[in-house]
């Protein structure tokens, strides 16, 4: 379950990444606007990120085994689908012509904001297990 | 007591005198000056005068008023030709309270001057309305109005549009492009005379996947859309 959290905040982050790179390279974005999104993304990101991975790798050094998955990883997997469906959706929104870079990094920002009242308690309950099973 | 009374009134009358002859010397006028968001002002000829055009307006009679409505602080320009002479005045009426509009204006100092030359004029009353129908009526530009007069010289500036053939371009990832134009002409005292003129242009774009716009930095767009001002210009008879 760890592994997968992991694989999903990171393949998040990079496709989102990847987006605002591809719609540069389309011309359909100029460098601020590139710049910015790069910005916005690593503030939305990162502190996820660089929490999850602590996490894992430090769990992964102190208890041998895993938590297994149980509703606490479940709803902590739930909530991090949401959070980051909502932000690569924003960034394909824009490929697809329906938003405007300026209109999904104030989505991005705006929905991120509103689930990390869930992501956040959700993550902290999961990767703070000691005990397995759960 | 009573002679400095009587002085005292000499000299209001006289400074009423001068205040009256300097309005009937224009003959036109634009009143009240300052108004709030939708309210009118009344654009008006003294009746002993000769017709006057408002440039984008009318051409008043003697004695004629028209009410505009204001829904932001604008100049009216005022031309009167009396035989060979030629009087310009321009008077700004200030909209106090006006809200943000969707109107695309441009301020003066972004309009880049790409075309200029001389033409001979044999009215400037048929001069302006010529320009004015052509950009308003001609080129399909929305909200053309004039800025006051500076330097002896008018400007008919245009609020911008969108321009599909300005898309014509090896940049794929823009969706549109938009254009204004500013008219300049510099006034004579008298008719017939040689007027320089400048046609002047903003040109903007957007990229596909932005809401921003971003000034051309291709000065061929400016050229293109003022070239195409110019010609159309030149087959006008003034």
């Amino acid at each position: 379950m760890r592994e997968v959290l992991v694989w999903v905040w990171w393949a998040s982050f990079l496709l989102c990444v990847v987006l605002l790179i591809v719609l540069y390279a389309l011309r359909w974005i100029e460098a601020d606007n590139l710049t910015l999104g790069i910005q916005r993304i690593g503030e939305l990101y990162l502190p996820y990120i660089g929490v999850i991975s602590a996490f894992y790798f430090a769990q992964g050094r102190v208890t041998e085994r895993a938590p297994a998955a149980g509703t606490a990883g479940a709803i902590a997997l739930a909530a991090s689908l949401l959070w980051n469906l909502g932000l690569v959706g924003s960034m394909a929104l824009v490929l697809l012509t329906v938003h405007s870079i300026e209109q999904s990094l104030v989505m991005m920002g705006t929905w991120a904001l509103a689930c990390s009242v869930f992501v956040a308690p959700a993550l902290g309950a999961w990767f703070g297990k000691r005990e397995p099973g759960g | 007591m009573r002679k400095s009374r009587c002085a005292l009134a000499s000299l209001s009358l006289a400074a009423l005198a001068l205040v009256l002859t300097a309005v009937l010397v224009s003959g036109a006028d634009v009143q009240p000056r300052t108004v709030s968001f939708g309210q009118s002002v009344n654009l008006c000829v003294a009746a002993d005068e000769t017709p006057i055009y408002f440039v984008g307006v009318a051409q008043l009679r003697p004695g004629e008023c028209r009410s505009v409505p204001l829904q932001r602080t604008t100049s009216f320009v005022a031309i009167k030709e009396a035989g060979a002479s030629v009087h310009v005045e321009s008077f700004t009426a200030t909209v106090e309270g006006a809200r943000g509009s969707e109107e695309c204006i441009f301020p003066s100092e972004k309009f880049r001057p790409v075309v200029n030359g001389v033409i001979t004029v044999h009215s400037f009353v048929k001069l302006w309305q010529g320009i004015h129908d052509l950009l308003q009526n001609g080129m399909h530009y929305n909200g053309v109005y004039q800025t006051p007069l500076k330097d002896n010289r008018v400007s008919i500036v245009t609020q911008c549009v969108e321009r599909d053939y300005l898309l014509a371009s090896d940049d794929r990832g823009i969706r549109a492009r938009r254009v204004a134009v500013a008219v300049e002409i510099q006034v004579a005292d008298h008719t017939p005379a040689t007027a320089a003129y400048a046609i002047k242009a903003v040109v903007q774009y957007r990229r596909r996947a932005e809401q921003q716009w971003r000034d051309e930095g291709n000065l061929d767009f400016y050229r293109d859309e003022a070239d195409r001002v110019r010609d159309r210009l030149a087959a006008l008879r003034f």
